[in-house]
């Protein structure tokens, strides 16, 4: 069942087309890697599927609902890329910015109860972060914000998980067991993952589709599918691309 | 030290005092709740800008020989909306929105004044505050509205909390940003123009700002920070008002410098302590 649709997408950013016809469709449980060079429109397009840009033209249904009627937007966790607090002396907690995660799901006026509470602490034990909960965010680590965003997106117990380049800003063992983390969450609970990455080689070890874009749709496929695709041969080279399906 | 206990106990038996203190402290609740929102949201120039818009309402107001809040309130309210649009649908920077904004009520406000020479004493006691010169009916307007100040704050706190945080994330949760933004101009409004009261057009963004930052100086978490900032603005509004019945000085500005004082030491505390 598809859980994800997109119909012929298209998006302008200040009158020029940042993304132009783009349609696939994502399966409740698949785990797809999201891939293209700079500018060509990967946030644009999870940022779309959020509701934070305007559509020009094409259609978006989420969970079977065209995109302007989908209101449960705590059934989809998002990890934004910029991850490091800029505001250092923001004066909250990990436990306070985590529970925000927990608003979607709450109608006016939100409150917190202790199951929600509870929730914060079981979510941060799953992470391996429940020592900082009293810990104010901006005193965090590039490594340990990450984990944090990442418990705040997945509080609320979501069926979609949409990460932009979660790991950017980590060394390569955090990086290493983030990827562990998102490839248990798909395999062990099922979530769905989008997952937006530059580190095309390492994705093709957990995702099981890749989308590549390049403004517009370029290739959407398993990994069997990209081994033969000649047009992913002359984006990334013959090496790349086998280096790619090897790592798979 | 022993004659100014006995002052202070005298100065409390006078009405003006008690009612001063009882506004005073209702107003720095709020601004110092709302200020922990704005200057967390780097907003905090707004109250700012709306003080400086009310010269224009309170300016008309006198002009036309109408109590100045029946005008400054509805009018700041429209003033606080223009910012908001100037700012997110005119592409506009808010700090410029912002002067924008405050130099028509500014102008405005002056023209008034020339207009109506005869108003201009009264102008000046709303230029830089009369604290002690609230009356009943004002005192008990400010209760009430600084009621319903704390409780919409309180029921629109973890959405004012997540937007403040992160806005694009509280979008994406479904939270209606652009409403609890204007709730917050809205409650911004309502406090400075109260504000302008105690400490005038030219000070009321220090109520708003001060307590706000000696309040971050000191605490980790959210909550803490809003209960910091409420006692460093009540605490100064007390000490204020007192010091400056004691020592003849104006209320309004010794309020402003008390605060100040509050930073500072908050400020060393934190260096001190390598918080």
């Amino acid at each position: 069942m598809s859980i994800i649709t997109v119909k012929n997408l298209s998006v302008k950013m200040y009158s020029s087309v940042v993304l132009s016809d783009v349609s696939f469709e994502v399966k409740s449980g698949e785990y797809i890697g999201i891939v293209g060079p700079n500018g060509s429109g990967k946030s644009t397009l999870i940022r779309t599927l959020l509701g934070l840009n305007d559509i020009d033209g094409g259609r978006i249904e989420i969970m079977g609902k065209s995109l302007p009627q989908f209101s449960d937007w705590h059934k989809i966790g998002y990890l934004p890329q910029a991850t490091v607090v800029t505001n250092k002396s923001f004066p909250a907690s990990v436990g306070e910015v985590v529970a925000t995660g927990l608003l979607g799901c709450k109608s006016f006026p939100r409150r917190f109860k202790k199951t929600d509470r509870d929730r914060v602490l079981q979510i941060l034990e799953t992470l391996d972060i429940a020592g900082l909960c009293h810990e104010q965010i901006g005193n965090l680590s590039g490594g340990q914000s990450q984990r944090v965003f990442l418990a705040r997106a997945m509080v609320a117990d979501p069926d979609i998980l949409i990460l932009d380049e979660p790991t950017a800003a980590l060394d390569p063992v955090t990086r290493a067991s983030f990827y562990e983390t998102i490839a248990a969450l798909n395999q062990d609970q099922k979530k769905t993952i989008l997952l937006i990455t530059h580190d095309s080689s390492t994705i093709g070890k957990y995702a099981a589709k890749l989308l590549y874009l390049d403004r517009r749709l370029v290739f959407f496929g398993n990994f069997q599918e990209f081994c033969q695709s000649r047009d992913m041969s002359h984006y990334f080279g013959d090496f790349a691309q086998h280096l790619i399906c090897h790592q798979h | 030290m022993g004659q100014v206990i006995p002052q202070i106990a005298e100065a409390l038996q006078f009405g003006f005092i008690q009612r001063a203190l009882v506004a005073g402290c209702f107003i720095g609740a709020c601004c110092a709740v709302l200020g922990v929102f704005l200057v967390l949201r780097r907003l905090s120039l707004i109250g700012e800008g709306l003080a400086h818009f009310s010269l224009a309402p309170i300016g008309l107001a006198l002009l036309l020989g109408i109590y100045p809040l029946y005008l400054a309130v509805p009018l700041g309210i429209l003033a606080s909306f223009w910012i908001l649009h100037l700012a997110s649908r005119a592409k506009m920077y808010g700090d410029a929105a912002i002067g924008l904004v405050s130099a028509i009520g500014v102008a405005t406000g002056v023209i008034m004044a020339s207009l109506g020479s005869g108003f201009n004493v009264d102008l000046f006691g709303y230029l830089f505050g009369d604290i002690l010169a609230v009356s009943r009916l004002e005192s008990i307007m400010t209760i009430g509205l600084s009621f319903v100040v704390l409780l919409l704050v309180l029921l629109n706190f973890q959405d004012l909390f997540a937007i403040a945080f992160d806005e694009e994330y509280a979008r994406v949760l479904g939270l209606n940003t652009e409403r609890t933004n204007q709730i917050l101009v809205i409650l911004t409004t309502f406090t400075v123009i109260l504000g302008i009261k105690v400490v005038g057009i030219m000070l009321v963004s220090s109520l708003i700002i001060f307590p706000a930052v000696t309040a971050l100086q000191l605490s980790k978490g959210f909550k803490n920070a809003i209960i910091f900032a409420v006692v460093a603005a009540v605490s100064s509004v007390v000490m204020g008002i007192l010091l400056a019945f004691l020592f003849d000085l104006p209320a309004g500005a010794t309020i402003v410098l008390v605060n100040f004082v509050f930073f500072l030491a908050s400020y060393s505390f934190r260096i001190v302590t390598k918080r």
